[in-house]
């Protein structure tokens, strides 16, 4: 029952409110250069919060926001509801500014609003109030300053930002530092705590503080700026008549957020130097020690370098050392001590060097030279140290532990190369192989003539060997050289015959006898040689026996002759050994 | 013996090259340069005859002493090492390379060796292999004449002629072992000079990575294996990495 009597309520509630109403109203309409104006657009019995685009606004930069807020009253029975959007803008420009008409959206309809004008006036303008008609009172602003804005490239540039105010400040936030595009930065100043003094500033008075300090060293010349940095200011209320009970026991503090001023630097470039390239710019001196002047050779020794003055500590560099050959060394290392001499960055850059002699004897260690601009004379400056000399004596090892040279190359040191070889060259194909013709002839042929006594051996032994047979093979043409052709003479032509049949056989069977007929016939018969043939041979050597006696014939000499020829090859054929 | 004969006339007739005159003039040009001072230019003279296919031992000499006066440690690290590959027993170029030597940033130590083992690397790198080989050939034919003298004057008997010829077989074995040693280090191990200034050697051929170590230029390195443009390097003292091809001038190319 009760539930329903609640759910009723509600829907008379709802039926008896007001349609919705769109405000959107600023804090101020006249403000400085840096300050802001707060921006609220609000629903009243509306359902929810307002939807709206703020991209139309040109003149001016959201610097915090949307921020939400409701609010629900019920007075004399009737319920209002109220739901905020809250921006913070800050302007762009000076002059005469507009917020333009906002298209609004709330409830599901569309609403416009009506454009604000504000009239932004000239930061300066803040000193000189009362004289501008119609400006406001200023009670705070933020200021940046710069000590010089003609630096040359790579010189300090102290960067102050100052707090100036009329009124009680509870807090001080820094929101928004800008990017120092085209510096190197270095925080010199943030109190913990803001300390305000008093400063009379166009015959006003004013309670200042130091919010924030930077050393700042360009690094490119040319046109550089700084924006703004914004900062969120907390301000007590001094509005006595809105404090209640509490509220004056506990005082109420609103925030605003405020931009400082930019600023524009023109940075020179340094002069041309003549030979040198250095980038350092200050006034620097440099000094150099040894930790010992005399020393054995390969003992390690260390050379200090100390720069030491105002400028850039961490772009200070010395020239490049040029050590002698004789002496190694190894990357140096670096050590910064900063002592700021008030707003000044400065101190101490120490450059260690590890140095290990190679060779005995005087070895002078160069001048170390500082190439930098001075920026107070406006001309480049040189400092060097003086050479120190070193005196050092043998060591006791003829190699380095590590990476050291040994005595030979230690002698070598400081010489000069041989010279030119005028000899004429003896060419050869790159891509000729790794054995050259003429040597892989001398050992083919060396090889062979390794092995020709081997071969010579075998070959007379092979030959000694043969002899028997080679002389048999040789038989058949001893004897029919002795019977080339018939002669005139019958006794002689069976003479010939004879003697050929006994140099057949003796070189048939290895032998230097003289033969009978008998003896001829008799050989033939124990090598086989056919009986046909043996007695043709047989009626052969008769008549040649006979002719001793008795003449023949030429014709029946001649007819011999022949048919011993022809028998001789049957006979060669025929032979078989015993 | 006929073919004996045609066999040793192919093999000298097919390794002859005809060397045209320009080679001469370039060389002669180069030379002229070098005694005027333009180093620059006999650089340039020597490379083109190394590029058209010819090398000597006083050109690659020179070649390295040209570099050197223009301050180019690793061309002249590369010349000089290719001119005892050619001629190791070459003083001016080994006490050049020393001199040369002195400039390389990177000196890598690695324990002496054995001294038996410096001896026969000693001797090995007092020829090259193809000198080897002329000895081992000139042995054997000094082995074989004296062989066959004391076989037909029948000395078998005399003791001074058998020891004789037992040190003639000891000089001919070592000689045939050093020379095949010579040969397969020669095919097997590739050597290079490093060329650019300084060189970061990655864990694998590729760009991103991991950095191993660094080499500068001079350093004379072995190659041991190469894939597309990169090529894997090893240190005397055993460390392995990979460089860019462009980075590594080979000695044996």
């Amino acid at each position: 029952m009760v539930r329903y009597f609640y759910i009723m309520l509600l829907g008379l509630t709802l039926c008896f409110a007001e349609a919705p109403q769109i405000r959107v109203t600023v804090d101020r309409n006249k403000i400085y250069e840096g300050d802001s104006v707060t921006l609220t657009v609000s629903v009243e019995n509306g359902s929810g919060y307002p939807q709206l685009n703020i991209s139309d606004i040109q003149d001016f930069q959201v610097i915090s926001g949307p921020n939400q807020s409701s609010n629900m009253q019920w007075i004399n029975g009737a319920v209002s509801s109220t739901h905020s959007m809250v921006y913070v803008l800050t302007p762009m420009k000076k002059g005469d500014l507009s917020i333009p008409a906002l298209t609004i959206r709330a409830d599901g309809k569309t609403y416009k609003s009506e454009a604000i004008d504000i009239t932004v006036y000239e930061r300066k303008a803040q000193f000189t109030q009362g004289k501008q008609e119609g400006a406001p009172e200023t009670k705070y602003f933020l200021e940046a300053s710069v000590d010089k804005l003609n630096p040359f490239r790579g010189e300090q540039v102290t960067l102050t930002y100052t707090i100036y105010t009329q009124v009680d400040i509870s807090g001080f936030d820094i929101k928004k530092e800008p990017r120092y595009q085209g510096f190197w930065t270095e925080d010199l100043y943030t109190p913990r705590n803001l300390q305000l003094r008093e400063v009379v500033r166009e015959g006003v008075k004013w309670y200042s503080g130091t919010v924030k300090k930077i050393a700042m060293f360009p690094t490119q010349s040319g046109s550089l700026s700084v924006e703004p940095l914004t900062a969120v200011l907390g301000i007590r209320s001094d509005d006595r008549s809105q404090r209640g009970f509490f509220s004056n026991m506990f005082a109420t503090t609103r925030n605003y957020t405020l931009s400082s001023n930019s600023l524009q630097l023109e940075v020179q470039s340094l002069p041309p130097n003549a030979g040198k390239i250095s980038a350092a710019v200050g006034d620097w001196t440099v000094s150099s020690q040894i930790t010992s002047n005399e020393i054995k050779q390969n003992d390690a020794i260390t050379l200090t370098i100390r720069l030491k003055g105002r400028g850039n500590l961490q772009s200070i560099d010395i020239q490049d050392i040029d050590f002698p050959d004789e002496i190694e060394f190894f990357d140096p290392t670096i050590n910064v001590e900063a002592h700021p001499q008030g707003d000044l960055i400065a101190g101490t850059k120490t450059i260690e060097y590890v140095l290990i002699p190679r060779k005995a004897g005087t070895i002078k260690l160069p001048s170390v030279e500082l190439v930098y601009f001075d920026p107070q004379r406006k001309q480049w400056r040189t400092r060097a140290t003086q050479p120190i000399a070193l005196t050092v004596s043998p060591g006791d090892r003829s190699y380095s532990n590590e990476i050291g040279f040994t005595k030979k190359e230690v002698s070598l040191m400081g010489q000069d190369i041989r010279f030119a070889d005028h000899r004429k060259p003896e060419w050869r194909r790159t891509d000729a192989g790794l054995i050259s013709p003429r040597a892989g002839t001398l050992l083919f042929t060396a090889v062979l003539f390794f092995f020709a006594p081997w071969y010579i051996n075998y070959n007379q032994s092979r030959l000694a060997a043969t002899a028997g047979s080679r002389q048999a093979k040789r038989a058949l043409k001893s004897a029919l050289g002795t019977m080339k052709i018939p002669t005139s003479d019958p006794a002689t032509d069976y003479r010939n015959i004879q003697s050929a049949l006994t140099i057949f056989q003796n070189l048939k069977e290895n032998t230097q006898k003289e033969r009978s007929s008998g003896e001829i016939i008799q050989t033939f018969k124990s090598h086989g040689i056919n009986e046909d043939l043996v007695l043709k041979i047989e009626g052969i050597l008769k008549r040649g026996d006979a002719v001793r006696f008795a003449p023949a014939s030429k014709e029946a000499s001649k007819t011999d002759f022949e048919t011993m020829i022809k028998m001789l090859k049957d006979l060669d054929h025929g032979w078989s050994i015993n | 013996m006929k073919s004996i004969a045609l066999i040793l006339g192919i093999f000298i007739l097919g390794t002859g090259f005809v060397k045209g005159d320009e080679v001469e003039n370039r060389y002669h040009r180069g030379m002229e340069a070098v005694e005027t001072g333009q180093f620059n230019l006999a650089v340039q003279e020597f490379e083109r005859i190394l590029q058209s296919g010819w090398e000597s031992s006083s050109l690659l000499y020179n070649l390295g002493n040209a570099y050197f006066r223009q301050n180019n440690i690793a061309g002249a690290v590369w010349a000089y090492e290719k001119c005892l590959e050619l001629d190791p027993g070459f003083q001016d170029a080994i006490y050049n390379l020393s001199l040369v030597n002195l400039k390389v940033k990177d000196r890598v130590d690695v324990p002496p060796a054995p001294m038996y083992l410096q001896f026969y690397r000693h001797l090995k790198q007092q020829f090259t292999p193809d000198r080897w080989v002329f000895i081992c050939s000139v042995w054997l034919v000094l082995f074989t004449v004296f062989r066959m003298i004391r076989i037909i004057k029948r000395w078998d008997q005399i003791r001074a002629m058998k020891i004789t010829e037992h040190i003639f077989v000891v000089l001919l074995i070592l000689s045939v072992l050093i020379s095949a040693h010579a040969i397969n280090d020669d095919l097997r191990i590739k050597q290079g000079i490093i060329y650019s200034d300084s060189v970061t050697a990655t864990s694998e051929p590729k760009s991103y990575s991991t950095p191993l170590f660094e080499v500068h230029e001079g350093l004379k390195v072995i190659v041991i294996d190469q894939i597309q443009d990169w090529v894997e390097i090893r240190l005397i003292d055993g460390k392995t990495g990979w460089v860019s091809e462009r980075e590594v001038r080979l000695l044996q190319e």
